[in-house]
């Protein structure tokens, strides 16, 4: 369920404020950077740049949606795979790119200086370490000041978020992301959403091993023991989850989908950066404090 | 006679009571045995482990029955018709074609998926079956030839769905799990869809079955008994098809129970057709419940994610290469493809016309292109600036393309089958593997790391082919038997790691789709070095080239060292295709149809067929890196898809034409 409200917040939330800063940036104080992986992309939206090439635009509007990509803005190619040409034709003065395009770095580095920034590490914290990459982005960029409004404004959010939560007593969460009618993910503490959970205050219910991206892929059925749980399933929903089910099965006789503990996040990239988990996070506030009050009004 | 057939029936019934004895005490471990009368019929709403078994244990078993029967049937069915051993839904690419057939819905037609998901899966099953009959008709239905027809069909339809994934990764995870076979459940509808359309065809060949025994016979003696027999084969076959694209639409791939149900039977003494049809459902049932069972088991232990589907293709590889020494080729595998063109080409003009074309196809790859601004001819400054990006791969596409075109005359000549082709050698499993290994130690594996391990990978897989080679005393029947069944494994462990959720696996897909993307002036180099004695010293057995077709005795006679010459030729063979498995990735078919076009261009001789097999699988491999570059700019389709999407309807085109 995507709120279109939600767009909207952002923007004025983001851009507005940073007006002057757009202005200033439109002196070319920034470099020419080309984007291979859509959390960095977020990362460099967020700060106010315009990259020159972002890798399968038209897929990061529907898969993570953080910000609007300027026009004038050249796709690409694949983000394994990017158009060298292309690459090369937009003569950028930075790659932005994470260690798994190792194999493609040397092409890369022909064409222009590369860094390589990652979120998910073996210690598992990739919000913390999102915080380190936009920092180490900014630097780049020649936007410090930028990236620190962020980090603040998204501190804040957190903050505020876990006040307005704290003390109501929520059922443990489980994230899911789901794939086909029979099987999902679900995110647990070592993924970026499950580190905004712990940010929040919030119990995850999920407490088995998960993998290195922190999530862990289920059939449904291995949902039925956490009774008490409360279901957040974040878009996009593919059409035959059973989110939609109408006939009888497992999904519907789910103790807390019988008791209606069951709601839609839009959609946010599991593997993204800052902003994308203070979107995350405005977003859980606002759905479960809607849940909340249904149930009790 | 009573005795073996009652034995076998024995067998399959104790297999299967196995099988459920071991679900039951699995289930009973999750809920008390006096619960399961009510929790099968009206499930206490607040019990979650009722829930459980209602909708989603006891679903699942039955699931697994239905598709083990099923499958297990189609195969009894096809092995009959097609009168091969070693005919399966997995084996013919059957299972294949309606895979790709549901991918390709979802991605442009999604509303067909709803009501019409069968019927999309069932066009996907027939087309597939139709191309093999077609392809296996036209060579008198011989036995290797049907299996490597469906494998190189299977292996094509992969890669379709590989680059189609690729263009599309995020919104494909689901197919990567349903792709793998998963079991899991969690109502009844893929039961109540299975269960009535399976009792139909089970009825349809109940009815059909007396007809059928009668294609045991020779074909003048049936049709002398008044039997329609293609009437006969094309229902029998159509009910086939029907079975598995039942299964496939419902629950994805599970490869090879319906390769081992009538094999088991066979041994297990159930020797006439009527029996088969009824034990090997029954054995199919037994195994897949088993497997799942373990699956189960393995996967509550180490909370991974492994579909049914991947074990059971991963068991199948082992299984192929116990079953395989069953084919015996018949005389019709080791007729040379007799066809004489109709009009004399004089050899001396084609070679520079190759030739000419080849130089001609490598300037178009380098100087066109295309870029945002739209077509562009690059010359001067520009030409010399892309030319960097260029001509590696270029270079690349063209010397792994000549290095498959022989390897695929020498393949061909060899073993004297026109459908052998070196890409299904399982070279290009080994380098998977190796690939699969460095992400396993690395999560972020440098690019040396990945050569490094492609290389062990591809050795690895050559010494074991030699080795097989040696000990079968250069049988070349051997080596294409090994190289199908490390084949058929590469799918199983490919599919296992993408079904993980791995992100990485983009990466392996894109090797796996055949890419001169990352060839650089060290690749270039470094497959030069390889291609050039290779090269060379392939035209140096044309001798012997000429000769095998003629016949064992007729060889020995003419003084040819057998033993020798074979060993040598295969190892010329594994060595030229992984050279061009490391440089353009391993399912590019230029070895399959770089031999053909040059044997119907007129050059018929060893050498002249080397030479423009060679030049014809460069011009191929150059025109098809070009072509990726340029119809989806800035994404790129890679090079290898383009050539199989070239070369592999022009191949079934020839092979579908009767030899004269």
């Amino acid at each position: 369920m995507r709120k279109g409200l939600n767009r909207r917040e952002c923007l004025a939330a983001f851009l507005l404020p940073m007006t002057p800063v757009v202005a200033q940036e439109n002196g070319n104080t920034h470099p020419r950077v080309a984007i291979l992986d859509w959390g960095l992309t977020t990362s460099v939206l967020s700060l106010g740049v315009t990259p020159a090439g972002i890798a399968e635009i038209d897929l990061y509007r529907r898969w993570a949606d953080d910000f609007p990509i300027p026009p004038g803005v050249q796709d690409v190619g694949l983000r394994t795979e990017p158009n060298l040409e292309a690459l090369a034709a937009l003569k950028p003065d930075l790659i932005l790119t994470t260690p798994f395009s190792e194999s493609v770095r040397p092409f890369l580095e022909r064409i222009a200086p590369t860094r390589s920034y990652a979120t998910y590490t073996p210690d598992g914290k990739p919000l913390a370490r999102s915080v380190e990459v936009l920092r180490a982005i900014a630097r780049d960029l020649r936007a410090e000041t930028q990236a620190e409004a962020v980090i603040a404004r998204a501190e804040a959010t957190f903050a505020a978020a876990r006040e307005s939560l704290a003390g109501r007593n929520l059922p443990p969460l489980l994230l899911a992301g789901f794939m086909d009618g029979r099987h999902t993910r679900v995110y647990g503490t070592d993924s970026l959403f499950g580190n905004v959970l712990d940010r929040l205050g919030l119990r995850n219910a999920w407490n088995r091993p998960t993998n290195f991206w922190g999530f862990t892929l289920i059939g449904i059925h291995e949902l039925s023991p956490y009774a008490n749980a409360r279901l957040l399933a974040v878009a996009p929903v593919p059409p035959d989850a059973p989110l939609n089910a109408t006939h009888e099965g497992l999904w519907r006789s789910l103790p807390f989908v019988r008791a209606g503990r069951v709601s839609t996040l839009p959609t946010t990239w599991a593997f993204g950066d800052v902003s994308t988990a203070e979107r995350f996070a405005r977003n859980l506030k606002r759905t479960l404090l809607a849940g909340e009050s249904a149930r009790a009004g | 006679m009573q005795a073996s057939s009652s034995r076998s029936f024995a067998l399959a019934t104790c297999l299967a009571l196995l099988a459920l004895t071991w679900a039951a005490l699995r289930l009973g471990t999750q809920l008390p045995f006096i619960l399961w009368p009510q929790a099968s019929l009206h499930p206490a709403i607040e019990d979650v482990r009722q829930l459980l078994f209602h909708y989603s244990s006891l679903p699942r078993l039955i699931t697994a029955i239905l598709c083990g029967a099923a499958l297990g049937l189609a195969s009894t069915i096809f092995q009959h018709v097609l009168r091969n051993p070693l005919a399966s839904p997995t084996t013919l690419g059957v299972e294949a074609g309606a895979q790709l057939a549901l991918v390709i819905a979802t991605i442009w037609a999604p509303f067909l998926l709803g009501a019409g998901r069968e019927f999309v899966a069932i066009a996907g099953a027939l087309a597939v079956t139709g191309l093999i009959f077609a392809v296996s008709s036209a060579r008198g239905f011989s036995s290797l030839t049907l299996i490597l027809a469906g494998l190189v069909t299977s292996l094509f339809c992969g890669s379709l769905v590989v680059a189609l994934k690729l263009l599309n990764q995020e919104y494909i995870s689901s197919l990567y799990i349903w792709g793998a076979g998963s079991l899991a459940q969690q109502d009844w509808s893929v039961v109540i869809y299975l269960l009535p359309r399976l009792l139909v065809c089970a009825l349809l060949t109940a009815l059909l079955a007396r007809p059928l025994v009668v294609l045991t016979l020779s074909d003048e003696s049936a049709s002398a008994l008044g039997v329609s027999l293609r009437l006969l084969r094309l229902a029998a076959l159509f009910i086939a098809v029907l079975l598995t694209a039942f299964v496939t639409s419902s629950v994805g791939i599970i490869g090879f129970i319906g390769l081992a149900s009538p094999q088991i039977a066979r041994l297990a003494g159930a020797r006439r057709f009527q029996e088969r049809l009824v034990v090997a459902p029954l054995m199919g049932a037994g195994l897949l419940l088993l497997v799942d069972q373990a699956a189960q088991s393995v996967s509550g232990g180490f909370s991974d994610f492994l579909p049914t589907g991947a074990i059971t293709a991963l068991l199948g590889a082992p299984l192929l290469l116990w079953l395989l020494p069953q084919l015996k080729s018949s005389s019709t595998d080791l007729a040379p493809d007799s066809t004489t063109p109709a009009t004399l080409h004089k050899p001396a003009f084609l070679f520079p016309l190759l030739v000419a074309v080849l130089l001609l196809a490598t300037i178009i790859g380098i100087m066109v292109g295309r870029s945002v601004a739209g077509w562009s001819i690059a010359d001067g400054e520009m030409l010399s600036a892309l030319a960097e990006w260029r001509v590696p791969r270029v270079s690349v596409a063209l010397l792994g393309g000549a290095m498959l075109g022989m390897a695929g005359v020498l393949l061909q000549r060899l073993t004297r089958n026109p459908v052998a082709s070196p890409e299904v050698l399982g070279i290009g499993t080994g380098v998977a593997i190796g690939i699969l290994l460095s992400m396993v130690i690395s999560t972020a594996p440098s690019r040396s790391l990945q050569l490094a391990m492609s290389f062990v990978g591809a050795f690895a897989v050559l010494a074991v082919l030699l080795w097989r080679g040696i000990r079968s005393r250069s049988a070349p029947d051997q080596l294409l038997l090994t190289g199908v069944a490390l084949s058929a494994f590469l799918d199983a462990i490919i599919v296992s790691f993408i079904a993980l959720g791995d992100p990485r696996a983009a990466q392996l897909l894109a090797w796996l789709a055949g890419s001169t993307y990352r060839a650089d002036a060290a690749t270039v180099w470094a497959t030069l070095a390889m291609a050039a004695p290779l090269l060379l010293v392939a035209p140096l057995f044309s001798r012997q080239l000429d000769i095998f077709p003629l016949g064992e005795e007729t060889a020995r006679e003419l003084g040819i060292d057998l033993r020798f010459s074979r060993l040598a030729i295969m190892g010329l063979t594994a060595l030229l295709t992984a050279a061009s498995v490391l440089a353009i990735g391993p399912l590019t078919f230029a070895g399959l149809v770089g031999p053909h076009l040059s044997r119907a261009l007129g050059l018929r001789r060893a050498f002249e067929q080397l030479i423009g097999a060679g030049l014809i699988g460069a011009i191929l491999m150059v025109l098809a890196d070009w072509l990726g570059r340029i119809v989806i700019f800035p994404f790129q389709l890679p090079a290898g898809l383009v050539a199989a999407l070239i070369g592999v309807p022009y191949l079934i085109w020839h092979l579908t034409r009767r030899g004269r």
